[in-house]
């Protein structure tokens, strides 16, 4: 049921309530108000590959049947042809900034798929506006997707939210988030700077406190190493993406 | 003295307005939503029978506007004002202005909500009562010296709350000394920016506790009943996010002590309307501890209402008229097991941040059994100005495994995705 809810375009804890409810000692009624911290720390693991794999596959079928939608010219040709008949249509996707190329072709009405060298039979069952089913090796499964922009925003049931960016693709070469900016994750007010200019300082040490919805968050360091650069001043209004900090 | 309700003004937004306005409709009610700038949209704006526009987005020119409020009560000619919970929910102030200008407020008296709105008189009385309370410090002085002095004498580790707190601000968990005075400094820091008031009470805080509450409920008669207890230990930030009732840790004996405890608690201030007791249990010496009454009806309530069946909100509504309670505490008997999740626009991997931004699809499942409270539909907006949370999901089932079934489960690990905004 919680598995079964789609709520997509914004973060949400509904992973973590299922993991929660997952859990063998909250199944048997054994925790305390510590739970949360204590479980806090095996909740960010591997993700899991075969969620990346069937949501980009998932992601790809839905663009694809939007693009045939609004096909108006060659109806009769088979979707993606080529010259070469070889050459296999490609999509880039990133996520959680990793890039993941999906190459596809469409051959004797079934999609075959290959991801990070693994291949996928694929047929599209059904789409409905966002609801999508697809078989993928012989086992059907339902996705709800929003595509915004170049999010793709993917739900399935066993897998639950995954988040996929398109990439264009001739890729511009790629302004990559410098390495130890801290920005703030949203309009926030400085409440707190934490840290001095020059300072040493060490990987989970707090760096700014800010506040937001009447509540402080601390921004704390995913790195070792020292203060750069202090960009903001306490008692400053920021918005989302403002540059806080810098550490080298 | 009966006072019958016929229309009522709900002085607040998001899913809770939702709820309140469905029973007014079960009640043949007449009901008024208000709404902000940032709530134009909103689906409880469309259920309500009539809603009125009250200002900007910031919650203190609009939801907490007192005059605003009571101005727009009186123009649309409502009998009372329901409050929710947050906002004005435990504002002893507008309670009182409430009654000075005749309007019913569905809750307990001003003189209650005060009484109990500080945490450190709130203790000393009920200690004075014989309901037990957590060792600790609740006076006056407030120099960082004597707090500092408090602490030691107590030993860590300890528990920082802010006297007029709520909703885990202005709480902070200290470990040792080394943390102590930034502790002090922030806790009080963000007592005053919410509730504009830095003192704090310091308690020992106890390692291995279970946050139980009860849920109590008095009329104007002198009649208080409990119904039954939450179990809300599952918490991030001081919040809660899931909450079950029964508990799974209760027996017969021990709800008969902490029910008796939680209505001696409400007969000491002669409490009316719907009110939670909440105590912390410590797993190891097995005693429990008042903690602090809350004087509204709480996020989690619906919980209590799928194990016993009770409408809570036509509950306060009829209290509120002065009619008279008719259940009696042996009456009060749950049936199988409930629990919620709260759903909330944040970032569990990253230090439960909340976040913002569209929610671009909302789908609820049809299940026989589930119960969604929500003023969210997709392309509905998680905005700054309010709390994050999205959605209320409960299920009620025979026994805590089949509802927990129900409620959840994949086997494989799930994935987060990410909005950068």
């Amino acid at each position: 049921m919680l598995r079964q809810l789609v709520c997509l375009g914004t973060t949400t804890n509904q992973g973590f309530l299922l993991k929660i409810l997952a859990n063998e000692n909250f199944k048997n009624g054994i925790y305390t108000t510590h739970f949360v911290n204590e479980i806090i720390n095996d909740f960010n693991g591997v993700p899991d590959l075969k969620a990346t794999d069937h949501s980009a596959i998932a992601a790809t079928l839905f663009i694809w049947q939007e693009r045939e939608k609004n096909r108006t010219l060659l109806r009769s040709m088979p979707s993606g042809w080529r010259n070469n008949f070889y050459e296999h249509q490609k999509i880039l996707y990133s996520i959680d900034s990793k890039e993941l190329l999906v190459q596809y072709r469409f051959k004797h009405r079934q999609f075959e798929f290959i991801i990070n060298d693994e291949n996928y039979s694929v047929s599209l069952s059904e789409k409905n506006k966002n609801n999508i089913s697809i078989e993928i090796n012989g086992i059907v499964y339902r996705y709800a997707i929003v595509q915004k922009e170049n999010n793709m925003y993917c739900h399935n049931e066993e897998f639950g939210n995954v988040h996929l960016l398109l990439k264009e693709r001739f890729p511009k070469k790629e302004v990559e988030k410098e390495k130890g900016n801290y920005e703030s994750p949203m309009p926030s007010n400085v409440v707190k700077v934490l840290v001095n200019k020059g300072q040493l300082i060490s990987k989970g040490e707090g760096l700014v406190v800010l506040s937001s919805m009447k509540m402080e968050n601390t921004i704390f360091a995913n790195e070792d190493g020292e203060v750069e650069e202090i960009l903001v001043e306490e008692g400053m209004n920021v918005e989302a993406g403002h540059l806080l900090l810098k550490i080298k | 003295m009966m006072n019958q309700i016929n229309s009522i003004l709900i002085a607040n937004r998001g899913e809770i307005a939702s709820r309140i306005i469905r029973t007014c409709q079960k009640m043949g009610i007449k009901s008024i939503a208000i709404y902000s700038e940032a709530d134009r949209n909103a689906a409880y704006v469309q259920h309500a029978d009539m809603a009125v526009f009250i200002g900007e987005s910031t919650p203190t020119v609009s939801y907490l506007n007192q005059e605003k409020i009571i101005e727009v009560t009186k123009e649309m000619k409502a009998d009372a004002i329901h409050p929710g919970y947050g906002f004005l929910a435990e504002n002893a102030e507008f309670a009182k202005r409430c009654k000075i200008e005749n309007i019913i407020f569905i809750g307990p008296t001003s003189e209650v909500i005060d009484l109990m709105g500080s945490k450190s008189n709130a203790k000393l009385l009920m200690q004075k009562n014989g309901v037990p309370v957590i060792p600790g410090y609740q006076g006056e002085d407030q120099s960082e010296q004597r707090l500092r002095e408090e602490v030691i004498k107590m030993g860590f580790p300890v528990l920082l709350k802010a006297t007029a707190g709520g909703g885990g601000k202005g709480m902070r968990i200290v470990q040792n000394e080394k943390e102590l005075t930034e502790a002090i400094k922030s806790a009080k820091r963000e007592s005053n920016n919410a509730f504009g008031d830095d003192k704090l009470i310091v308690e020992k805080y106890i390692t291995n506790g279970r946050h139980i509450e009860f849920q109590i409920f008095g009329d104007q008669h002198g009649h208080v009943v409990h119904l039954l207890e939450r179990e809300c230990s599952i918490q991030r930030r001081f919040q809660k996010i899931i909450e079950e009732s029964p508990s799974p840790i209760m027996d017969e004996e021990l709800r008969n002590k902490m029910g008796a405890a939680a209505i001696k608690a409400a007969k000491a201030i002669n409490y009316q309307n719907a009110g939670t007791v909440e105590f912390i249990y410590d797993e190891i010496s097995k005693e429990f501890y008042f903690l602090e009454i809350n004087t509204r009806l709480q996020v989690e309530h619906p919980v209590t209402e799928e194990i016993t069946g009770l409408d809570l909100v036509q509950m306060q509504i009829e209290t509120a008229q002065g009619t008279p309670l008719e259940i009696l505490q042996e009456d009060i008997k749950g049936t199988g097991y409930a629990v919620e999740v709260r759903l909330y626009a944040e970032d569990s991997a990253n230090n439960f941040l909340p976040m913002t931004g569209i929610v671009e699809l909302f789908e609820v499942p049809e299940i026989n059994g589930l119960r969604v409270e929500t003023a969210v539909q997709s392309g509905s907006a998680i905005s700054i100005y309010y709390d994050p949370m999205i959605a209320k999901l409960i299920v009620w089932d025979k026994t805590r495994q089949s509802a927990h079934r129900k409620m959840q489960v994949c086997a494989s690990p799930v994935s987060l995705f990410r909005y950068d905004n």
